[in-house]
């Protein structure tokens, strides 16, 4: 080992390999790739989640292909502020390269449909967007497609999802960032504490493609899962992504909290007049400003929790709801 | 033909999913891990059917095991360690002695997976890192989770969640324009996101030594994993400017934003594309917006003054309407729109539950517990909860027995020696006080016990 590498290695110095290994990791040119014999078909529209998925298929090597109307998919236009790169959108500049690009109108000529199931034949993974039912409906849906290539995986992205009643009764609603977050619980836990005037104690989103990206690496995720399992035996699957639950399922916490915790809120809330809209008043204590102090305190032999706190108020009601003695609150306070 | 979506109910039917076949079977996994962002990684594994083998330091434990919301417990539990640490196994050893390492490297001889997230260098330092394992098991894919990377200046500072926000640029994006307040993301979605990526780039190694049967060092970095969602950077190369805090309207779309309604409701409500402009305009009866030459083109609409005029009429008109009546015009119209949904309505709305992203689960040890099912339903080969989190050291026996193969007597040497160990008195490590673990069949694993 030279004696930089050395310098790179503070516990697996001493004739150990570490700085080699991290050295050698550094490095990603002549190295293979891992899904250089997939093939994607990502048809999906105005939807970046189903854009984002197939760019990480992309990273890992798959062969992409983008599949648009000839107007152009109108994810090109969903843009911060309307700035474009020659007419095409920042996301999509960002998110569509390492791909290969095609026209087919196959919302409207049955030809191109044909082309389609063609290249469905061909793929391992196709990405759509469109209504639930609507590419059945033109006789390239999942059902059609796997009878023709049963390997095939089919990944379909929506606001409700594929199947209940409720995906049914909503099937035309669009999926977008912005409902993706508020129909599967981020927005409620972040924003202002009630005592704030309007509208910063309203709900608040979160200022990147939160609901999107999840939607989008959940859908890689479960694609990925459904490619190992196609290595193992030749089946391909349906995955369904719904962006109303895409946050709250990958955090897992607001179906959990909602469960066990939430009557106490209720009772704990009931003298404020706003409860109505406080019902999950989680972001009231928990969910601050990180510029605010941060509260820590030790059980008996380590630290438990660090919380954010923001005024005295929440903190009373913090040491309420922990039922802390009023001793170890002063304690505490007095030491923070 | 039959309808469709009485063939993906049949499909995706969530009853039928504890019968289907698992992906990843017979995948063994090392779980080192602690907190979130590394055991997430591994959860995400053991939902599709890998054998995760969770490792704690007995007596002590995860360091999230007691830390909770508010210090509050569930059945002496903390509830959303059920979440991260669900369908795992629960072996407690004691790193410091020498016997405890070698039951690690027997262990790491037939492991597929090995996952870390200490801070980087240490695993390495404490004899269980990359560099050893590997030599052990050359086939071995061991996943290091890190704030920085494992390589870098930054390298050695360690980090959390909190911080992996701020190093991406996440922190600075939360909150209203021209003001000095920072609001971070709930739920540790530096921890989740990161986490997600860190089980994707297992997956894709365990793709590649099928192939190829060669395993790989993968070296995860939360602030990274939280980088990748942000185009921010490329518009600031293109334009030299900052997207900045936009408040709660989405600067890529108009109108996108959440709003309030007739009924003190609030409401998210995007349109991204001319067509879905088109039928907001029409449920708000100002088709003449569509033909606006302001509002028509999608590019036009998104500049800043048109924008602003035009979230201004959207402001105006949800406040006449209540957050249902709009949900209902939105279903009909085709327009995008969902009221803000709280923990309340995600725990008990109906079609959750239905769809099995919300899950009811009757567990042997806690009882029904509400956990979240999975963000991507697969038709094939179902993600599915078998059993929630276990006290401290509950699988010891299984697994040295089981999956090891040791004899009651070199068990009985390991308790003595205290090289394996369990919980103590302390919360969200020891079972529910209601709960006799001595006629438990698991933790009692090969021996009798009068159930």
């Amino acid at each position: 080992m030279s004696p930089k590498e050395e310098v790179y290695t503070r516990h697996g110095g001493k004739g150990g390999d570490r700085g080699k290994i991290l050295a050698e990791m550094m490095n990603a040119e002549g190295k293979p790739e891992v899904l250089d014999d997939i093939l994607v078909l990502d048809v999906s529209s105005a939807n970046f989640a189903g854009i984002i998925c197939a760019s990480y298929l992309a990273e890992f090597g798959a062969e992409v292909l983008k599949i648009e109307p000839p107007e152009g998919d109108p994810a090109r236009q969903i843009t911060p502020f309307g700035v474009t790169v020659q007419g095409v959108g920042i996301p999509f500049m960002f998110e569509g390269r390492n791909k290969r690009y095609m026209t087919l109108d196959i919302k409207n000529s049955a030809e191109d449909r044909k082309l389609f199931a063609k290249l469905a034949q061909k793929a391992a993974v196709v990405i759509e967007s469109f209504t639930p039912g609507e590419m059945d409906a033109w006789g390239i849906g999942y059902r059609q497609l796997s009878a023709a290539n049963p390997g095939l995986i089919y990944i379909a992205l929506s606001a409700y999802g594929q199947y209940t009643d409720k995906a049914k009764e909503s099937a035309k609603m669009p999926d977008t960032d912005i409902t993706s977050q508020a129909g599967s619980g981020l927005p409620a836990q972040m924003g202002g504490t009630p005592d704030e005037p309007e509208p910063n104690n309203w709900p608040l989103r979160g200022g990147m493609w939160a609901g999107w990206y999840i939607s989008g690496l959940s859908a890689a995720l479960g694609g990925t899962v459904a490619l190992i399992h196609r290595q193992n035996t030749g089946q391909g699957q349906m995955v369904d992504v719904a962006g109303m639950d895409a946050y709250s399922s990958m955090v897992g916490m607001p179906a959990t909290i909602g469960f066990t915790w939430i009557l106490s809120f209720i009772l704990m809330d009931t003298g404020n007049a706003r409860t109505a809209s406080w019902r999950s008043p989680r972001r009231a204590i928990m969910i601050s400003a990180p510029c605010s102090r941060y509260w820590a305190y030790g059980s008996r032999r380590m630290i438990g929790v660090i919380l954010p706190t923001v005024s005295l108020t929440f903190w009373n009601r913090h040491c309420t709801c922990t039922r802390l003695s009023r001793k170890k609150q002063f304690f505490i306070r007095l030491t923070s | 033909m039959e309808d469709y979506f009485s063939y993906t109910a049949k499909l995706f039917n969530p009853d039928e999913a504890s019968q289907k076949p698992e992906a990843l079977k017979g995948i063994r996994v090392l779980d080192f891990s602690h907190v979130i962002f590394g055991p997430i990684a591994a959860r995400l594994l053991a939902d599709y059917g890998a054998e995760v083998i969770k490792l704690e330091l007995p007596f002590f434990g995860d360091l999230w095991r007691p830390a909770t919301y508010w210090g509050k417990y569930w059945k002496h539990s903390n509830p959303i360690w059920h979440n991260i640490t669900k369908n795992k196994y629960f072996l407690s050893v004691n790193l410091q002695l020498k016997e405890s390492k070698e039951l690690i490297y027997k262990m790491a001889e037939k492991a597929d997976v090995v996952i870390e997230n200490f801070a980087p260098g240490t695993a390495d330092a404490w004899g269980i890192g990359h560099e050893k394992i590997s030599k052990i098991n050359p086939k071995i894919i061991f996943l290091s989770c890190s704030t920085y990377g494992q390589f870098g200046p930054m390298r050695y500072f360690p980090g959390w969640d909190l911080l992996a926000q701020g190093a991406s640029g996440v922190l600075t994006l939360n909150g209203y324009p021209d003001t000095d307040i920072y609001y971070k993301l709930p739920d540790y979605v530096g921890d989740f996101v990161p986490g997600n990526f860190g089980a994707l780039s297992v997956l894709m190694a365990l793709y590649h030594r099928k192939k190829t049967g060669k395993g790989q060092y993968i070296d995860m970095a939360q602030t990274e994993g939280l980088m990748r969602m942000l185009f921010n950077y490329t518009y600031h190369s293109v334009t030299k400017e900052a997207i900045g805090r936009t408040g709660n309207t989405d600067p890529t779309m108009v109108p996108a934003s959440i709003f309030k309604t007739a009924d003190d409701k609030f409401l998210a409500l995007a349109c991204a594309t001319a067509e879905q402009f088109k039928n907001f305009t029409s449920a708000m009866n100002m088709t003449q917006l569509a033909d606006d030459k302001r509002f028509a083109e999608t590019l036009e609409r998104l500049k800043p003054e048109n924008a602003k005029e035009l979230t201004k009429i959207a402001t105006d008109w949800v406040k006449t309407k209540s957050c249902a009546d709009i949900v209902k015009l939105a279903d009909e119209k085709n327009f995008p729109a969902a009221e803000v949904a709280d923990d309340y309505m995600i725990a008990n709305e109906e079609w959750r539950r239905k769809r099995g992203s919300v899950v009811l689960f009757k567990d042997d040890v806690y009882g029904d517990l509400v956990i979240a099912g999975p963000s991507a339903m697969l038709s094939g080969t179902p993600s599915r909860t078998k059993w929630l989190a276990r006290p401290l050291g509950y699988h010891n026996r299984l697994v040295l027995k089981k999956f090891l193969g040791l004899s009651e007597t070199e068990i009985e040497k390991l308790e003595k020696k205290k090289v394996i160990g369990t919980f103590d008195d302390r919360p969200g490590l020891k079972p529910p006080v209601y709960y006799d673990l001595s006629k438990d069949p698991i933790y009692n694993y090969g021996k009798e016990v009068g159930k």
